[in-house]
């Protein structure tokens, strides 16, 4: 069932936006070459609890980590660990929040260092895709008319949009309905309506839009081991400009 | 971050056995860690597969039209699997196909 927000509602979730903006801006500067991935999550534990909310991420279904931290071919739900960031590598961070009841979810890819100029191209198509997204998030369009935008622009560029993964509907659960597909399934999906609150987030692949998952349970990697990025907000419906959270 | 409920309508990918590298979608969870799985075309509704939970890759993608269906013992097509499941096991995407 899709949840209606209120404005006290939609006040709430932007207070859990700030935290998980805020952060990502913090993570933005750790990211460096030499800096582990357990390090960057420490940090993202500690900066989420000294804002008095809690990580949406910790314990989820057992997760054992307040971020995801997936490098080059790993497309989400990296587990923080002894992972030592190089120059040239790609990080994808997602993180959620909740406080007063509400979560807000987003991700970044980051580049660690120098770049490839390939890497940086996907994380800036990808990070348009998300915008090109956003652009037609109005009341009355569709779900398709999101999964179109992110999917044209993708593969325009040539890249694989992951189909096996979707974005999803948000508030007082991290995951709520609707399923927010990054690519068109056939059906028109449901119209959008004010109030409703979804996390977009495009997760494409440099290659194949295959991927395989590891026996951790978790961890998502593209099938042929090329990059993937990630980029992902949080995003009120409104009777006009959609409100983002995490910007 | 994402969820993976194993219900009727969950896409899934198998990992093991002659299918393997073909994606299914779940008609009915049975006891014991299996499912059974169809795609309209390899395995049609009258002819669903039996598999291992552990030998197959859940998605976060569920059909939900389809899954309801199958939840209420609604007639589900093979042509309506089989154009759900397009973009998974086909090369080609669905906007490529139009």
């Amino acid at each position: 069932m899709i949840s209606i927000k209120s404005k006290a509602d939609i006040a709430a979730m932007q207070r859990a936006g700030e935290i998980v903006r805020d952060l990502l801006l913090l993570m933005e500067e750790k990211v460096k070459p030499g800096v582990t991935t357990r390090e960057l999550d420490r940090i993202a534990y500690e900066f989420i609890i000294a804002r008095k909310a809690a990580p949406s991420f910790l314990h989820y279904n057992g997760y054992p980590a307040t971020i995801c931290a997936s490098v080059n071919e790993m497309v989400v739900h990296g587990i923080p660990g002894k992972y030592r960031l190089c120059e040239g590598d790609i990080i994808s961070i997602d993180v959620g929040a909740v406080i007063d009841g509400f979560h807000a979810d987003a991700a970044r890819t980051f580049g660690v260092g120098t770049v490839s100029a390939e890497k940086q191209r996907l994380m800036d198509v990808t990070k348009q895709c998300f915008f090109d997204a956003l652009a037609v998030c109005r009341e009355g369009n569709r779900l398709s008319d999101i999964a179109r935008a992110v999917q044209t622009l993708a593969e325009k560029n040539g890249y694989g949009v992951v189909r096996a993964l979707t974005g999803h509907g948000i508030g007082k659960q991290m995951h709520e309905d609707p399923q927010v597909a990054n690519f068109v399934t056939g059906g028109q999906g449901l119209r959008l309506r004010a109030g409703m609150a979804i996390a977009i987030e495009p997760m494409i692949n440099q290659g194949t839009w295959q991927v395989r998952f590891l026996d951790d349970g978790w961890s998502v990697l593209t099938m042929d081991g090329k990059p993937s990025a990630h980029y992902e907000n949080t995003v009120i419906i409104t009777e006009g400009e959609p409100i983002v959270t995490t910007l | 971050m994402h969820e993976t409920k194993l219900v009727p309508g969950l896409i899934v990918y198998s990992k093991a056995g002659r299918d393997a590298g073909r994606y299914y979608v779940v008609c009915e969870v049975l006891e014991g860690g299996y499912v059974l799985t169809v795609d309209g075309q390899k395995h049609r509704m009258d002819n669903k597969k039996r598999k291992k939970c552990k030998h197959l890759t859940l998605t976060n993608h569920t059909l939900e039209g389809i899954g309801e269906k199958f939840s209420s013992g609604k007639q589900v097509f093979d042509s309506e699997l089989r154009k759900a499941l397009r973009p998974f096991n086909n090369e080609e995407g669905a906007i490529d196909q139009k």
